[in-house]
């Protein structure tokens, strides 16, 4: 019926998949649908033409709400072949108000047929007052599992999506789209939608042949990366967790003249769509990414996609391997797993999504006691972290506990309900979607059968192409690491530094600081082998042994001489600890003996200083290390180079202040800071 | 709180969403609409997909020029359905919204040419079904025009009579503040949105102990305005079983809003009137006949019972056929504990089963709101 609609666009061959004219049909009865169908279904596709007729028979835009940036831009480019003017509001790309109006009245006027917008925008008054005086045509939630608090990741911004489906009126049709729902998250989106139809596929993805190795350590994923990455034909996506983690592996690809670019959200605009465009045009091998580059993202021919951790769930990793093999016959998908390091840091993003019971108490309590409360105000009264803080704002204001006026918090008349109980259970769904992805390297069944399976797929059926259908068939990837491959690795690792980037300003004044230090060191990440070993060392032993005073200084030389600085001419200082005095100025004597250079312990604290990471957010950090750092002996230092050394580092204030104090004192000196682990994102 | 499609529709169209940039229906265009509607058995839901050459042959009951005007405000507003996050907004955050089918007996003495399609509320709305006496009067009262409110605020505490006022700095405040701190309850009806209101702690937990409800058909974050207070004086003088006037000017060059909603309850003969103190508008109204002394909540209130003489006849009524029923019951050989058990027992039961017909058929509520609706409109219409 559609099929015309459908041809002009792809061509006189082309024919519906299975459903697509329904879901068309059905919202062109100002119906609600949700569509669940295998990644590459070709899902935009319902909406982008549902949009074509509707626009033709004059009514408003099409609403969409998209998860991801990237994705939206790969959409809008899309919309092109479908004869669509796209555009879209989010915070990065129409950043004022006044280019979010013209966006907003482009729409009215009739210039603009779809408009995409994030998430995040339904949290933002002045957006909601916007989107208040927009026609809309057609409602569409991609990514739909997101609005189910058992679909993904917890974001609580898909409630506010929650919210607007109760209300809106069934004048405007809605369309929710998603490949990962099991029948408890159908269930769910279902019941959110209201009166809705269920169009639902199989998920098995045929193009993809599905493999998993056990690699306990980073050394040995990076050997075997850098082993196959060539044997992988065409190019491909590799999931890191971290930022630095995307860095440091893009690097190691780099340095094995590889033509691999890191990618991850907090990169500018500009870089993330130049890295986009170079993927998009085969002119990259890989992108190392976070999951910023993940679920809905179309590109015809990504041939690979490699794990370098495990996702937190089935949901996650179904969704990121579907980036491969769209429109090609043949993709690889990886999963390397393993390793302590691993475990703990998704078993810490899965118990720490939501604040503690005690802080929200504190926070409705003194919002209740007052009239409104500025967030500065918030963040001086409250020895609460800033982000967490933030947070918990969030989770009140989404639940209507709170409100907000300008940049004032206050109390509402709704009586509040402890939420914890909603929150465990979503914490427990997590655990169990975890468990079941560690399952899934475990079992001996299918992989992709497992896979589909877990999602509720009624087809499942092994695949014949996966390294468990396959046994010793396998030859996509090698996965033997020799001697050699892994002296490479322990080299590559060695020279690779942690780094500390100054601060610049004063929380507590808002001001620029008087004195800068140079970008400094850090030994290890804290949830690494070494830096837990730092840990023993700290909480422990009360001493760091000399395997410390031998890697910093290995460590130490290289960085200087490759700033081109004489290391023999520094001076050490350590930074003082009342709590335990001798443990930081015995390693840093050790040190400087070590590297022969100058030791100078000059620095004092004020007793009763409470324990830095007792302090929970930012502003009072600083606050507590200005009342208590001092210099307690006057030797003249100008001229010189320091090297401050303390055992942990992580709001960089200890480092940030003692330099200050020290460049208030002395004339020309430099100051670089050195740490034996970075335990910044670790509790 | 879920809303009907019915609900929804009303507010959509009638609510003022200055954020769309579009036009609210005015109280008699709704009532046009309503009335036409209702005529040929069709409910509000229908404005949402109604094109608009269907509904100028709906409007049977509107003027030309209102045909068009409503036509073209239904227009701009049908698409518009993001803007209902507001309304979400404003529940989500514990405020309320009385449709006209809610409201109590007591607004609808204002009969439908001035009854808002919805007041916004905070607070508990039962409390809108007790004795009340409205409070008006100048801000720039005397001393002891302001002593004596306050003692009247107070005494209403224990006499359980609830003090309607406008919210305004001077009488009105005092009345309510004293009638508060004694333990008693308050309606405000303020003349700015009610979330300025909300945002003070010590309001909130009047507000949440159930001594004040706030009500307004103003939207949450309206600024102050000088039309919609006039407006909102009706809505004082309406419902309260008496008001007292505490101080008034008379209009002259300068409207005075407390004297102009004096005149208008005299006009409609709304709620008898009282006064204390001896302002230029107070004599007049003694002068004229048209107030006499507040003198004690005895006389007031028991004067004023006679204004509800069907009450009376009806708990009349009720009251024999429980004693009959009582003899009927000893007649049969119960003892008193049975009796009184069984009276408990069918009413307990009886509010269980009506809570669930409540909760469980949606279609009713649809249903009622229309027969609510008619019942509203036969032959009240101005
Ligand atoms: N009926 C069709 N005929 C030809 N090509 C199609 C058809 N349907 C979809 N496609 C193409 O398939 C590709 C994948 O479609 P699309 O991006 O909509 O997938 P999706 O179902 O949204 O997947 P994901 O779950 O990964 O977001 C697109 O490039 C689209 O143009
Ligand atoms: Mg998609
Ligand atoms: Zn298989």
């Amino acid at each position: 019926m559609y099929l015309q609609s459908l041809q002009e666009v792809f061509g006189p061959e082309a024919t519906f998949r299975e459903g697509q004219d329904k879901a068309i049909e059905q919202l062109l009865n100002k119906k609600r649908v949700l569509v669940v169908q295998k990644t590459g279904w070709g899902k935009s596709l319902v909406y982008f033409l549902t949009t074509n007729i509707l626009r033709s028979q004059g009514e408003g835009v099409t609403l969409i709400i998209s998860p991801l940036l990237a994705l939206t831009r790969n959409q809008i480019d899309s919309t092109r072949k479908y004869d669509l003017v796209a555009d879209c509001i989010n915070n990065q790309i129409n950043k004022t108000l006044t280019e979010k109006v013209e966006v907003i009245e482009r729409c009215n006027r009739g210039e603009c047929d779809v408009l995409f917008i994030t998430p995040e925008q339904l949290q933002n008054d002045s957006f909601i007052d916007l989107i208040s005086q927009l026609r809309v045509g057609l409602f569409v939630v991609d990514e739909a599992h997101c609005i189910s608090d058992w679909g993904h990741d917890f974001r609580p911004d898909y409630r506010r999506i929650h919210q607007l489906l109760q209300i809106l009126p069934e004048n405007i049709p809605v369309l929710a789209t998603t490949a990962t729902a099991n029948d408890r998250v159908i269930k769910d989106v279902t019941k959110q939608l209201g009166d809705c139809e269920v169009i639902r596929g199989d998920l098995q993805r045929e193009s993809l042949h599905l493999h998993k190795l056990y690699l306990p350590t980073a050394e040995e994923k990076y050997a075997w990366i850098a082993k196959n990455i060539n044997r992988l034909q065409g190019s491909g996506i590799i999931y890191a967790t971290t930022i630095r983690e995307c860095e440091r592996l893009a690097m190691w690809l780099r340095q094995n003249a590889v033509d691999a670019r890191a990618y991850y959200g907090r990169l500018n605009e500009d870089d993330k769509i130049e890295l986009e465009n170079r993927l998009q045009n085969n002119q990259i091998k890989v992108l190392v990414s976070t999951i910023a580059l993940g679920m809905g993202y179309d590109k015809e021919n990504i041939s690979f996609v490699i794990h370098y951790y495990t996702p937190k769930s089935v949901v996650e990793h179904y969704q990121q391997i579907g980036r491969a093999g769209r429109g090609i016959d043949q993709a690889v998908c990886v999963l390397l797993y393993g390793g302590e390091d691993e475990n703990r840091i998704n078993e810490h993003f899965i118990y720490h999504s939501f604040p503690k019971q005690e802080q929200i108490d504190q926070v409705l309590s003194y919002l209740s006691q007052n009239d409104e409360v500025k967030m500065l105000t918030l963040e001086q009264v409250m020895n609460i972290k800033s982000t967490t803080l933030k947070q918990i704002l969030k989770l009140l204001l989404i639940e209507g506990f709170i409100g907000k006026s300008g940049a004032s918090y206050f109390r509402t008349l709704k009586p509040y309900t402890s939420q914890r109980k909603y929150y465990n259970s979503v914490i427990n769904i997590k655990v169990q979607e975890y468990n079941e992805l560690l399952e899934f390297q475990r079992t001996a069944d299918c992989q992709m059968a497992y896979l589909t399976k877990a999602l509720d797929d009624p087809n499942t059926r092994p695949c014949m192409k996966c390294s468990t259908c396959l046994g010793e068939a396998w030859d996509f990837t090698d996965d033997s690491l020799s001697h050699d491959d892994m002296k490479q690795v322990l080299a590559f690792f060695a020279k690779n530094y942690i780094t500390i980037e100054p601060r610049r300003k004063s929380m507590l004044t808002n001001k620029k600081l008087t004195f800068i230090h140079e970008e400094g060191l850090a030994l290890s990440y804290y949830h690494e082998q070494l830096g837990q070993q730092a840990r023993r060392g700290k909480y422990e032993l009360n001493l760091f042994t000399d395997l410390f005073v031998r890697t910093s200084a290995y460590k130490l030389r290289r960085f200087f001489s490759d700033k081109g600085y004489n290391i023999s001419e520094v001076i050490i200082i350590p930074i003082p600890s009342n709590r335990r005095p001798e443990l930081v100025p015995r390693f840093a004597q050790r040190l400087a003996n070590t590297l022969k250079c100058n030791y100078a312990n000059i620095l004092a604290k004020r007793p009763n200083e409470p324990e830095q990471k007792s302090l929970l957010n930012t502003s009072l950090q600083e606050q507590s290390i200005r009342e208590h750092l001092y210099i307690k002996d006057q030797i003249n230092l100008d001229n010189h180079h320091i090297l401050l050394v303390d055992d942990f580092v992580d709001s960089k204030w200890t480092f940030t202040v003692a330099a200050e104090l020290l460049g208030e004192m002395y004339d020309d000196i430099k100051v670089t800071p050195f740490a034996l682990a970075d335990t910044s994102g670790s509790d | 709180m879920q809303f009907t499609n019915n609900e929804i529709a009303t507010y959509l169209f009638c609510a003022q969403l200055t954020q769309t940039r579009t036009k609210a229906l005015t109280i008699l265009e709704w009532n046009a609409i309503v009335k036409s509607l209702s005529q040929q058995k069709l409910e509000p839901e229908v404005l949402l997909t109604i094109n608009s050459t269907e509904l100028l042959n709906v409007l049977t009951h509107a003027t030309e020029v209102q045909k068009s005007k409503i036509s073209e405000k239904i227009q701009a507003r049908q698409k518009l359905g993001f803007s209902m996050i507001e309304l979400k907004d404003i529940i989500n955050q514990g405020f309320g919204i009385m449709f006209r089918s809610n409201m109590p007996p007591r607004l609808k003495k204002l009969t439908t040419k001035y009854t808002p399609a919805f007041f916004y509320y905070a607070g508990e709305p039962s409390i809108l079904s007790h004795r009340s006496l409205g409070v008006v009067g100048a801000r720039a009262a005397t001393e002891q025009e302001l002593t004596q409110t306050f003692d009247i605020g107070s005494e209403a505490a224990s006499y359980g009579i609830v003090i309607i006022s406008g919210g305004a700095k001077g009488v009105d405040t005092t009345g309510v503040e004293a009638t508060l701190q004694n333990g008693g309850k308050a309606i405000v009806f303020p003349a700015d949105g009610l979330m300025k209101w909300v945002k003070k702690s010590n309001i909130r937990s009047y507000i949440t102990n159930g001594q004040l409800l706030l009500m307004s058909a103003q939207r949450l974050d309206a600024p102050f305005s000088g039309a919609y207070a006039m407006q909102r004086n009706k809505f004082i003088h309406a419902p309260s079983d008496a008001v007292l006037v505490a101080s008034s000017k008379i209009s002259g060059k300068k409207k005075s809003g407390t004297w102009e909603g004096v005149l208008e309850n005299i006009k409609h003969q709304w709620s008898p009137l009282y006064v204390i103190g001896c302002s230029e508008g107070v004599e007049k109204l003694k002068a004229q006949g048209n107030a006499e002394l507040f003198s004690s909540f005895d006389k007031v209130f028991t004067r004023n019972e006679r204004s509800e003489p069907k009450k009376r006849t009806e708990s009349n009524e009720i009251d024999e056929r429980i004693i009959s029923l009582i003899k009927l019951a000893i007649a049969k050989g119960l003892d008193r504990e049975t009796i009184e058990e069984k009276f408990v027992d069918f009413s307990t039961r009886y509010y269980e089963k009506q809570k669930q017909i409540e909760q469980d058929n949606t279609q009713n509520l649809v249903v009622h709101e229309q027969l609510s609706m008619e019942e509203y409109m036969r032959g009240k219409v101005d």
